[in-house]
């Protein structure tokens, strides 16, 4: 008699529970589908790939002239910061993250989806038709990084630009009041003068174990850049710990973030000399390093260290038959 | 066994009951949101607090639960309630992302970006809710496959509130010289992309009608953007402009004209260039033309003003014409033509003058009325009504000069200004007919009618014979009041 109770309560639950279950899936189905937002909006048509790409992109060069537009018009270096990191922005969301890197982060799935990616662009160089906007999006960064006083960036900046769409300087944008069309050649020409003041290097940081947890805890409050026995602009240093932080979040291959193309190393900028990272997650820290006035040697390795990050040349490999 | 089924039934129904009635169904939550019942919703939002999560609908739920918690914010201006918005908003986009959730979002982290004391916390924040803001906005346009010509009636709305969060972090983020540019490139950003709309494309003619006016917006803000090379002017100006549109002359609007006037005011206090502070003058001047009350002090105080400030415009366009004969450089982009420019500032003085002075005429407070003459004589332009406010100061200074008849020197004095007012008068009507005999027209016959009254009464009869013979004729038959 038990048992038949029992199999009779069961009975009624599963039948519950599966009326239950398609009762939510069909307001799930409904309520998906039937809450446009905010109005009823047209879903892209099947064949708008690359068109909507091709648009999103050209959109995305007209915000970044109009930034351009006002850092040319920007007195201070903190002034100049403030757009740059809004171009730093729209680079990475619009043409690094969708476009060049294959596989997004869940999060923006549906912009992937929607917008679509290229992820082949950087390959096929100029034959592909969304070169030249790609290329111009990072010849625009390129020419931000100058006004900001980055000569090096600035050209690096321009030459990742020649390598999708070399003739990335026959390219015209739009200049002050949406007026005028100047090429991208003359504005970097015109701009030289700001980019030859400073003497900042590129330093290459390369990931290796870095833990996304130690990585998380890193913020601007607790870890900095310090000259050791020369001094050095604050501006510097704070651009330095930004391009650090951010190149730490955006570039490191983690376990839950591991993409095809994803590249594991990152730049930053610091006239040369000596200079420590400091964090005050870890009493490991600070590591000293040592940025030369040559780019080239200034590879370091960056690595989990407990709750921080240290940093350490990358060691030299000889080949066998070299002393 | 039918028992048994019917039994059966009966509890399924009720787990069924149970677990739609729990928080009850999005729909109900959006209704009540649609039917503008913020309230309940948030009763309902806070009742189910518990329940909310295992909803399979909970984000929309959230989104709406936030949605009326920001009306009400709106409404009450308590911090808790936009505290409690950004809260539920945020659980939905945890939940599913979409655009209207992370645009109300940005939104409402863009109203409390005051209640944080650290400055740069709050940039930092003002950052975050700009592109919160900005990448729904963009993820819109693109579900609407980046169509330029005609946007939907959401976006248009999205828009136009984005756009005044923009210009209201440009006033309260004045003594941050690095945000301005910021808000100035995402200004032109939204004035750009948006400005390309082709109201024709619209398929109404309501939709036409409000895709013309977001157009005219959008340019404005484009235009204004650079007005005076300073984006706090130029959004003051912006705004003064936009107020000014919803100040309909009546009573109830009165409120957007004292908005307006106050934003203008504002631009004013800071602008650089000449060129912007005489389009400041000229928008002041054209404001206070506008105004209406039947509150008769304020009128005279607000003409006052209008002239006053009209009076200060074109003395700037004066001195710049002169300057600027050579020149065609511009002190700001978009700048206003000079010769429009100088005859919006002439038609606002003229107006504003003329009022001043019927207001003062009405009071009987004709040393006023007089006083303003220099105002009208010295001019060198004309405007409507001039004729009028002439004749209104001779018959002033003709109703002084009685007053005074004991006092030789102020008689003289007013029986000058009555003669000379009232020849102005004369000759500019006469002006209009270039040499030609005028016809007998009603107001051509009653200035001449009262330009001889006044010539035969202060004894000036030869002058005042000469007239007649000559005038007397064509306006015999003509009825003046």
């Amino acid at each position: 008699m038990a048992m038949k109770t029992a199999r009779t309560i069961l009975l009624i639950l599963s039948i519950g529970l599966l009326l239950a279950t398609a009762y939510a899936w069909a307001q799930d189905e409904g309520g998906e589908s039937a809450e446009p937002a905010p109005e009823a909006a047209a879903a892209p048509a099947e064949n708008a790939f690359p068109q909507l790409l091709n648009l999103n992109l050209e959109w995305v060069n007209s915000d970044l002239t109009r930034l351009v537009e006002e850092l040319r018009l920007a007195k201070t270096p903190w002034e100049k910061r403030d757009l740059i990191e809004q171009v730093e922005y729209l680079i990475y969301k619009h043409v690094e993250y969708p476009l060049v890197f294959k596989q997004a982060e869940v999060s923006d799935q549906r912009d992937l989806e929607r917008i679509g990616t290229t992820s082949d662009v950087v390959d096929a160089g100029s034959a592909n038709p969304l070169a030249p906007l790609i290329a111009e999006a990072f010849a625009l960064y390129g020419i931000a990084k100058g006004y900001e006083g980055y000569a090096s960036a600035a050209n690096d900046q321009i030459d990742r630009a020649k390598k999708i769409y070399p003739p990335v300087e026959d390219l015209t944008v739009k200049l002050d009041n949406f007026k005028d069309r100047q090429t991208i050649k003359t504005w970097i020409t015109e701009s030289m003068g700001n980019w030859a003041s400073t003497n900042a290097v590129r330093v290459t940081v390369i990931g290796k174990s870095v833990n996304q947890q130690s990585v998380d805890k890193l913020t601007k409050s607790n870890l900095s850049f310090a000259a050791v026995d020369h001094d050095v602009s604050a501006y510097y240093l704070a651009v330095a710990q930004a391009d650090f932080l951010r190149g730490l979040r955006r570039y490191i291959v983690t376990e839950d973030r591991l993409t095809t193309r994803r590249p594991n190393d990152f730049q930053f900028y610091l006239p040369p000399g000596k200079y420590a990272l400091k964090t005050d997650v870890s009493t490991r820290v600070p590591v000293e390093f040592e940025v030369s006035s040559d780019p080239a040697k200034n590879i370091f390795i960056v690595e989990s260290l407990e709750e921080a990050v240290t940093m350490y040349p990358r060691p030299v490999v000889k080949k066998e038959n070299e002393n | 066994m039918r028992k048994r089924i019917a039994y059966l039934s009966g509890l399924a129904l009720l787990v069924l009951l149970a677990f739609g009635v729990a928080v009850g169904e999005w729909t109900e939550y959006k209704d009540l949101f649609m039917n503008g019942q913020y309230q309940q919703v948030v009763d309902l939002c806070e009742a189910n607090k518990g329940a909310l999560a295992d909803d399979p609908g909970a984000h929309i739920i959230y989104k709406y639960c936030g949605l009326a918690k920001m009306r009400l914010y709106e409404q009450n201006h308590q911090s808790a309630e936009l505290t409690d918005a950004i809260g539920y908003l945020e659980k939905s986009i945890a939940f599913s992302y979409s655009e209207e959730a992370s645009y109300n979002l940005g939104l409402a982290r863009m109203k409390a970006l005051d209640a944080l004391s650290e400055a740069d916390e709050r940039l930092e924040a003002e950052r975050d809710a700009i592109n919160d803001m900005w990448e729904s906005t963009r993820n819109m346009h693109a579900m609407e496959n980046f169509e330029s010509e005609a946007l939907s009636d959401g976006m248009l709305i999205w828009l136009r509130d984005f756009r005044d969060v923009l210009i209201e972090r440009v006033f309260r983020d004045e003594k941050e010289q690095g945000r301005l540019h910021l808000l100035a490139a995402q200004l032109r950003m939204i004035a750009d992309r948006f400005g390309r709309v082709d109201p024709a494309k619209g398929d109404n003619e309501v939709r036409q009608g409000n895709l013309k006016v977001f157009k005219d917006w959008m340019d404005e803000l484009l235009k204004q953007s650079y007005f005076d090379n300073n984006i706090v002017v130029g959004m003051y100006k912006y705004q003064g402009d936009r107020l000014r549109e919803k100040y309909d002359q009546t009573d109830k609007t009165e409120d957007q004209f004292a908005k307006s006037l106050h934003h203008y005011g504002e631009a004013l206090k800071r602008v650089k260039t000449n060129k912007a502070g005489a389009v400041l003058y000229g928008d002041i001047a054209y404001l206070c033309s506008l105004y209406n009350s039947k509150d008769k002090e304020k009128l005279v105080s607000y003409y006052k003003t209008g002239f006053t400030h009209a009076h200060e415009g074109l003395l700037i366009m004066k001195r710049l014409n002169r300057r600027r004969q050579d020149s065609t450089a511009q002190e700001y982009p978009f700048e206003d033509d000079n010769t429009e420019l100088t005859a919006k500032l002439q038609k606002a003085y003229g107006s504003n003058l003329t009022g001043l002075c019927y207001f003062h005429y009405l009071r009987k407070d004709y040393k006023s009325v007089v006083s303003l003459r220099e105002y009208a004589f010295d001019t060198g332009f004309d405007w409507d009504g001039k004729v009028t406010m002439l004749m209104l100061i001779a018959d002033s200074a003709d109703k002084l000069a009685s007053q005074n008849h004991a006092n030789r020197l102020a008689f003289n004095n007013y029986r000058e200004i009555c003669l000379f007012s009232s020849s102005r008068a004369f000759k500019s009507v006469l002006k209009n007919f270039k040499g030609k005999t005028p016809p007998g027209s009603e107001e051509f016959c009653r200035i001449y009618q009262n330009y001889v009254n006044y010539l035969r009464r202060f004894g000036e009869t030869i002058e005042a014979q000469s007239l007649s013979l000559q005038y007397e004729a064509s306006c015999a038959a003509v009825a003046v009041e």
